[in-house]
């Protein structure tokens, strides 16, 4: 015989699957959210709009249901003739808070890791080679985490870049080696972006 | 070094376990089974974070508790004195297990270390901090058994004094199974070599530093024990060191026996960056042997070491007598690598070392790790076998279930 009702005992469920939750703190958040209900009703319509979150047809990064483009690719402020390459959408929010990067990006959703089964293939890399003459790219900057994955990716992408004759970067040495860039303060960010090398 | 204070809790067999030592020999007395290797195992850890006699960190939590306890801490804590800027400084470390068996059954479990009451971000952070070299009779195996016993030695030697090379393996590890990984699914998922080159090139990369660190290595290794005459064994007879690098030169998996004394390694690279390039090339060479095999057939993984007596593999040729001698000069020349190498004296922990020593052979070994060691520890079931001419001043303990007792 089940000691709550139903919807507290879904609602624990639920919580519980996200990362770092256990059962206790789920209970927890479950009993904070009945004692403040006009909080969980906003919350309830945050995670029902999360549904109209598309990705950007050009870059895709994270953007609105009923615009093609994101945010940073329908500002005519930013260069287009840059692009900076990650592997998901937060390292795009770490490098804007960075705050000196003009150009624009290529988010991946991922790297090449065949241990799990990720190959090129799977990643957005037939549409950066795609963009690279349709938009008249002139340099690509790959800001891929400096990882033994994230290293591996760039330099497939450098492979396949270089007989596009763009100019192929990669962010500089400094960043903490096997880390983030997401967890990267923004100075280190900037420095990296600064000193960006040819690859070769 | 030498070790002030060890505290162990819920390791192997101990519940509360702790022990203030002074520097100088101890003696550790027990009858078998009660934990005297594992004392030495703790001492040891503290270096490497990883033991010689354990596969998975989980078989080092108490076994009777962890049973009946879904989450348990396991702790090796240490004050040491440790030379630094000409005088001895009083530091701490401490390693936690943190064991965790999940509703599902699963079994974790967390390594940690604190250096001086500060957690560290990871173990690498750590390494080189304690200096132990461990001494223990089931390491003859290194002579005559598998290599990767013998790679698993080196890397336990290696590691705690290079942290580059502790990183290296880590990154060659996983690069490894990324092309293993791409090797098998290669025919299913029409391979593209562009997609090998980024493996084979990380390969070269870390594969190159850990092979160059350990030609560089084995090479001291066998200068010291020729400055120290370590290496002779009697009869005219002289033990060498013989790097086996896997770089795809050898004849598949043999390898010649017999080898002149002092003929280095064949067609050995003569810098890092050209290793690199050799290594490189010979993992392109070898993939359509590879991708048949379905795994990655050169590279550090598949190295090994032999030792050479006259040049006879002692392994096949060796009697136990020797083999033993072998193990000891391997010891010996570890110790003073690590002093010639850190500035630091190891601690000497040696598991039963003088059985089946002559009394000559007894007292020159002690003497010989005396003089690498502010502290050694040994243990024996023959405390007759440490008698005052050989062992001056030392100090004799019963081992008990919660520390040591003077006898
Ligand atoms: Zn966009």
């Amino acid at each position: 015989m089940p000691v709550l009702p139903e919807p507290i005992q879904r609602l624990m469920q639920a919580l519980e699957r996200l990362p770092g939750v256990g059962p206790k703190t789920s209970a927890r958040l479950a009993f904070f959210l009945l004692r403040h209900l006009p909080l969980a009703r906003d919350l309830a319509q945050a995670l029902e709009d999360l549904e109209r979150v598309t990705l950007c047809r050009r870059c895709f990064h994270l953007t609105e249901e009923g615009q093609a483009f994101c945010a940073i690719c329908r500002d005519p402020r930013r260069d287009p003739a840059t692009v900076c390459v990650v592997e998901d959408p937060l390292d795009v929010l770490a490098l804007e808070q960075a705050g000196v990067y003009q150009g624009r990006y290529h988010v991946l959703h991922g790297v090449i890791s065949p241990v799990e089964g990720v190959g090129p293939e799977d990643l957005r890399i037939r549409e950066l080679l795609e963009r690279i003459p349709a938009e008249g790219i002139q340099e690509v900057i790959l800001a891929t985490n400096p990882s033994l994955e994230g290293d591996a990716t760039a330099m497939y992408l450098y492979e396949r870049l270089k007989p596009l004759g763009v100019r192929v970067t990669r962010l500089a040495q400094g960043l903490p080696s096997g880390g983030d860039l997401e967890y990267a303060d923004p100075l280190t960010l900037v420095r990296a972006l600064m000193g960006r090398q040819e690859m070769a | 070094m030498y070790f002030t204070h060890l505290y162990l809790e819920n390791f192997r067999r101990f519940v509360y376990w702790e022990h203030t030592f002074s520097p100088g020999v101890h003696l550790i007395v027990g009858p078998n089974a009660r934990g005297k290797t594992t004392l030495l195992e703790a001492g040891a850890y503290l270096s490497t974070f990883s033991s010689f006699l354990a596969r998975q960190p989980r078989e080092l939590v108490n076994q009777a508790l962890a049973m009946q306890n879904p989450f348990l801490v396991t702790r090796i804590r240490a004050t040491f004195m440790r030379e630094e800027d000409g005088r001895h400084r009083e530091r701490r470390i401490e390693v936690r297990l943190i064991f965790r068996r999940e509703t599902n059954g699963l079994v974790r479990t967390q390594k940690e270390v604190l250096v001086d009451g500060v957690k560290r971000k990871t173990l690498t952070e750590a390494l080189g901090l304690v200096q132990t070299v461990l001494f223990l009779p089931h390491m003859l195996h290194i002579v005559d058994g598998a290599p990767e016993l013998r790679r698993r030695y080196l890397n336990f030697s290696i590691a705690p004094g290079h942290p580059e090379y502790a990183r290296a393996l880590s990154e060659y590890t996983k690069a490894l199974q990324q092309r293993n990984a791409l090797l098998k699914q290669w025919w299913e998922r029409r391979g593209d070599p562009q997609v090998m080159l980024p493996w084979e090139k990380k390969l070269a990369e870390h594969g190159a530093t850990i092979m160059w660190t350990r030609h560089q290595v084995l090479q001291r290794w066998n200068f010291l024990a020729d400055e120290q005459g370590w290496n002779r064994l009697g009869d005219g007879e002289v033990l060498r060191l013989v790097y086996r690098p896997a770089l795809g030169h050898e004849a598949d998996e043999e390898v010649p026996m017999l080898l002149p004394f002092y003929q280095p390694e064949p067609d050995f690279p003569k810098s890092l960056p050209a290793l690199q390039d050799l290594l490189f090339q010979r993992l392109q060479e070898r993939r359509p042997l590879d991708l048949r095999r379905g795994h990655t057939t050169l590279g550090p993984h598949r190295d090994d070491f032999r030792f050479l007596v006259s040049g006879l593999d002692l392994a096949v040729y060796g009697s136990r007598g020797q083999m033993r001698s072998a193990l000891l000069m391997l010891k010996l020349v570890e110790a003073a690598w690590y002093y010639e190498t850190s500035g630091v004296r190891p601690v000497i922990l040696l598991d039963e070392v003088l059985a089946e020593l002559d009394r000559e052979r007894r007292e020159r070994v002690m003497a010989a790790f005396q003089g690498f060691g502010e502290q050694l520890w040994a243990t024996t079931t023959e405390p007759d076998l440490f008698p005052e001419a050989v062992v001056p001043r030392l100090h004799v303990w019963a081992l008990q279930d919660t520390g040591l007792v003077s006898v």
